[in-house]
This record gives C-alpha cells, structure tokens and sequence, in this order.
C-alpha cells in the first residue's frame, strides 16, 4: 500500500527565530492544505509580517511540513529477523562524477548478500530496480533525486550491508 | 534548493530508522505527492522493514531581512490561542515578542494570563492577520471578530 498524503490535515508551517544571544525557537500554524506553492508562499509572506510585528527576533526560515502516512487498510507487519540497525548503505553518484550522496536502507532483505559477503553486486535485481527509482525519480530521467546541493544524481556507484558501529569499506 | 524527503522506518523489535532523500528543485507542492510512494515501492526491493510514514519539509524564502532586537530572548513566549465554539484549541507561540512591554510579559516563572496582549495598541492586527491566514488543527478557519487571546510564559532559566 502506498504512502497518501491525508488531505484532512492541515499543513504545518513553523518559522525558526533566533534571539540576539544565538539562541532559537520557532513559531507554528495550521495552513490549508489544498494550497499551491503560489498560495503557501502568500501565506508564508503574511504571516512573517505579522511576526515581524509581534516579535523583535530574527526570523531566519519558514518551512512548510507535508505528512504522507499509511492507509488503515496497511497491516504489514516486518518479520521477526528485521533489523533497522542492519543498513544497506548505497552511494550514488552525479554526471560528473565528483559530487556523490549516501543513502542508508535500514534491514535490508538477506537475499540481496552473496556467498555470506557484506558486498551487494550492482547487476542485483531487486538493488538496480531500487537505483533506477531513485535516479529517475517517479516523473522520469532528469527529475531524478539529487545531491544535498543539488546536484542530479546519475548513476548507483555502490551498495554495501553494514551495522552500525561497524561500517566496512568498500 | 533540494527539498528533504524523510521516511521514518520500524523493525520487528519497535526500534525506528530513517532514510533521507533529497528532490529536485523542481518538485512543487502540486506534484511532491507521487515521490513517496515511488520511493516507498522501491525501497521495500532492497528492505524488509515497515515503512510508518514519510516527511516532507518545504522551505520558503522570506520577504523581510529581519534582525535580532539587542533585548531579544527567546526564552519569552507570547502564547496565542484560537479557540472556535466546540473546535479544539490551537496555541501558536511567538518567541521574543518585543513588541509587548516588559512589564507585561514580566520577568516570572510558569505561565501567567496576559489576556491583555490582545488589547495592546497597535498589536491586534497583527494578531488578527494571523487568525486570518491560519486554520484550527482539525482543518476550519476561525470564525467571529475577536478570537485572539494571549498568555506570556518566561521559560526558568
């Protein structure tokens, strides 16, 4: 079952202020959540004013929370041998191939190890299916996930099993 | 400027994961909501794990280049209330609001009422350009003139 935005709740928008001795806080409201980018941003405008008025703080971001949850009907329930401290760290990579970004899958399946190896084969189905998903993202070539700064992510570059506390090198 | 998408994991044992990805700049809030579930169907390829919900947290440019006041603190809290006949109650606070006097935020522990936030010159607007642009948790806008009330709290130090 699929992750669904709940169109009943409303969306979430918080300010983070920060006081003359560096220290911070935040403020929130309850937007509609049928709103456009356009919309959000008017709203966001309208309300950093009336902080501004209200406050002598420096309003340094506004952030907008969109919740995506599970259906009721999901009753998946992980098997006994899952755990989330078992990671399967994957690294992509961009075009150029200097920018990369780490991906960490928590209990990754036991099928995806080969010959009792922490390494994962790149040619492994289920992992290039996963790498496809994440550098074409759900609207195709070019939309595809990115780098913290930005940077389109290309291709997979490596998949490794760790545990926390004992990641190997790859 | 990449939008942070979160999934929050949990295993077998309770214990809780998350995985982070970053999306293009191109995403908007009209179509953000096919990426969660793609990914979703992806990673449960690679993952045994149940998959409890997903986060997305949009940042937006401000208007005003605001600066901190040499009296700021954030640790006072004008708390304001919304409150609709027979809806939950919502409370915002605003961090450092300068624009009250000090005595009537005080220097004091716990929380005091300070109804009379709402009645300080020049402050209304501001308080009512916030019921206006806002909604109660539970989805409803705020009804009736006067639906502002505020309570000023000092965190101890």
């Amino acid at each position: 079952m699929p992750l669904v935005r709940d169109v009943n709740i409303p969306l979430f928008l918080s300010f983070s202020l920060t006081d003359n001795n560096g220290k911070r806080s935040s403020a929130g409201f309850w937007l509609p959540n049928t709103i456009s980018v356009t919309d959000a941003a008017t709203y966001v405008a309208a309300l950093e004013t009336a902080i501004a008025g209200l406050s002598d703080a420096r309003i340094e971001r506004a952030t907008v929370t969109l919740n995506f949850t599970q259906p009721d009907t999901y009753v998946y329930i992980a098997p006994a041998s899952s755990e989330v401290e078992r990671k399967l760290a994957v690294t992509f990579v961009d075009g150029t191939g200097f920018y990369q970004f780490g991906s960490e899958i928590p209990s990754p399946r036991f099928t995806l190890e080969v010959d009792g190896t922490d390494s994962v084969p790149l040619s492994n189905a289920a992992l290039s299916l996963f790498a496809d998903a994440v550098v074409n993202g759900p609207l195709g070539p070019g939309n595809g996930a990115t780098t913290f700064h930005g940077d389109d992510l290309t291709r997979i570059l490596g998949a490794t099993v760790i545990h926390r506390n004992r990641k190997k090198a790859r | 400027m990449p939008v942070p998408l979160t999934f929050i994991w949990k295993d077998n044992n309770g214990k809780k994961a998350e995985t982070r990805f970053w999306m293009p700049d191109t995403v908007t809030l009209d179509n953000v909501n096919a990426w969660p579930s793609h990914l979703e169907t992806a990673m449960l390829l690679v993952s045994d794990a149940r998959i409890e919900r997903a986060e997305v947290r949009w940042n937006f440019p401000l208007s005003l280049n605001t600066t901190a006041g040499p009296n700021s603190d954030v640790s006072r809290i004008l708390m304001l209330f919304y409150r609709n006949e027979g809806d939950p109650a919502a409370v915002s606070l605003v961090p450092s609001p300068g624009a009250l006097p000090l005595d009537t935020v005080g220097a004091y522990r716990g929380v005091r009422l300070g109804l009379a936030a709402a009645t300080v010159s020049g402050l209304l607007p501001d308080l009512e350009r916030i019921a206006d642009g806002t909604l109660t948790p539970g989805g409803t806008a705020w009804p009736g003139a006067f639906r502002v009330g505020g309570v000023t709290r000092q965190e101890e130090a």
